[in-house]
């Protein structure tokens, strides 16, 4: 739960001008910070990185005025200047983590099936195919596998990473979804 | 801002708890607005997470990646993704049976035939092998009889409750008709699992009904209803009232 209040209608149409003036790219900006904060306080393992972005754009909105008559530069790193301020503050020293488990063989065939389900849901055959080609080999012949799939579909290695990328993106919520619905 | 060479680097280093606090919060300010370099921490992500996976992180990088990323909900979302993608390089599975490995097979040879298109004669016969062997334990079980739930609801009926035996690979499934079914009509079914609907094979059928052989692996314990459409010779389709409703257990 957020410790600090969400801003009222009036001062959250501040925030979104003070973002950019067209409000639509306001809300694209809103969103682009979100999203970046989100995922780099994951990348810190943040437990709950979505309440402490949240939590940012409200410590944000209580400056508005000020912020909107002064301040020079990008509103990303003065949100992300708050957000690592919050994330500071609960920070514990030394936090307990759980290892992570190795899933059994019974789990392993659960995510399997819903890679199986995902794959014929959210990809094209193109992309399937390109999925299961990249990770079909092992540690030895991965790269060179990687490599190869590059040259035939014509796009640098990067490319792929990138392509890749953004397939295993669409399938990340799906499987979670399906898994979720297996436990059931 | 384009991504330099040492980027890259950068990037890993930061996932693996590598940089000092001010190259932290200098990559962090640039990941706020960087469009390429905040990519490249998204890739990244997924291939240390692979590389987790398939423990090829040194001990330190492995304990730090599992104190942070992989402590957060992204992370352990990637984690499933990356379990279930790592089985499709048969030798990152850490505690691989032979069973899954000719399941694997089986289902390589089932679904991706473009897999085995480009595979050697010799790799191809060793599959063809295994197969074979993986198939001679799963069994097709015959399982229950249904009527659509237009016929039976007046009854008050619930879903038909069927467990599947432990040695099964395909589960036989009788579709009762109603009565006014053409004779020369054909069948198509497809199951719907609540998240998804997919065609299953429809093996035989008689004036009375229907059988459809569905994989036990698209049926884990859960409610399910099978829907059945006849094709009329013409070429027309015609939907049978009502869905087979059943619960495996």
């Amino acid at each position: 739960m957020s410790r600090r209040a969400p801003p009222n209608k009036e001062t959250f149409d501040k925030l979104l001008l003070w973002l950019n003036p067209d409000r639509e790219q306001a809300a694209k900006k809103y969103q682009t910070i979100q999203f970046r904060l989100i995922r780099i306080f994951a990348a810190k393992g943040c437990c709950d990185p979505e309440d402490l972005a949240d939590q940012s754009f409200n410590v944000a909105s209580l400056k508005v005025n000020w912020l909107l008559e002064n301040y020079v530069g990008d509103p990303a790193h003065y949100i992300y200047a708050i957000a690592k301020k919050i994330f500071l503050e609960q920070l514990k020293p030394n936090p307990v983590v759980a290892p992570l488990e190795q899933p059994d063989n019974t789990e392993l065939e659960r995510r399997s099936t819903c890679l199986d389900r995902c794959l014929n849901t959210v990809t094209s055959q193109d992309e399937r195919q390109l999925v299961i080609k990249y990770h079909a080999k092992d540690k030895q012949e991965k790269i060179r596998t990687r490599r190869k799939l590059a040259e035939e579909l014509g796009i640098t290695m990067n490319a792929l990473r990138i392509k890749v990328c953004h397939i295993q993106a669409r399938l990340r919520p799906c499987i979670q979804e399906c898994l979720e619905l297996l436990d059931e | 801002m384009a991504l330099n060479n040492n980027d890259q680097t950068r990037i890993r280093d930061y996932l693996l708890g590598k940089l000092s606090e001010d190259e932290q919060q200098k990559i962090e300010e640039r990941l706020m607005v960087e469009d390429d370099l905040f990519q490249e921490l998204e890739v990244s992500k997924d291939e240390l997470v692979e590389e987790y996976y398939a423990n090829e992180l040194s001990r330190d990088e492995n304990q730090w990646f599992e104190r942070n990323f992989l402590a957060s909900p992204e992370g352990k979302q990637r984690y499933a993704l990356a379990t279930a993608l790592g089985q499709l390089g048969a030798s990152t599975l850490p505690t691989a049976r032979p069973q899954t490995f000719f399941e694997r097979l089986q289902n390589l040879f089932r679904q991706r035939s473009w897999i085995v298109a480009t595979s050697t004669a010799a790799v191809a016969i060793v599959i063809v092998g295994a197969v074979f062997l993986s198939r001679s334990p799963g069994q097709t079980a015959i399982g229950p009889t249904l009527a659509s739930n237009i016929h039976n609801r007046e009854q008050g009926t619930l879903p038909t409750k069927f467990t599947i035996p432990a040695n099964a690979s395909e589960l036989k499934i009788r579709l009762l008709l109603p009565a006014n079914v053409p004779p020369s009509a054909n069948f198509r079914a497809e199951l719907d699992n609540k998240t998804e609907i997919q065609s299953v094979k429809v093996v035989e059928h008689d004036p009375e009904g229907v059988w459809v052989q569905v994989p036990v692996k698209l049926l884990p314990r859960g409610e399910y209803s099978l829907k059945l459409v006849a094709l009329t010779p013409e070429g027309g389709e015609r939907e049978i009232p009502g869905d087979y409703l059943f619960n495996i257990e």
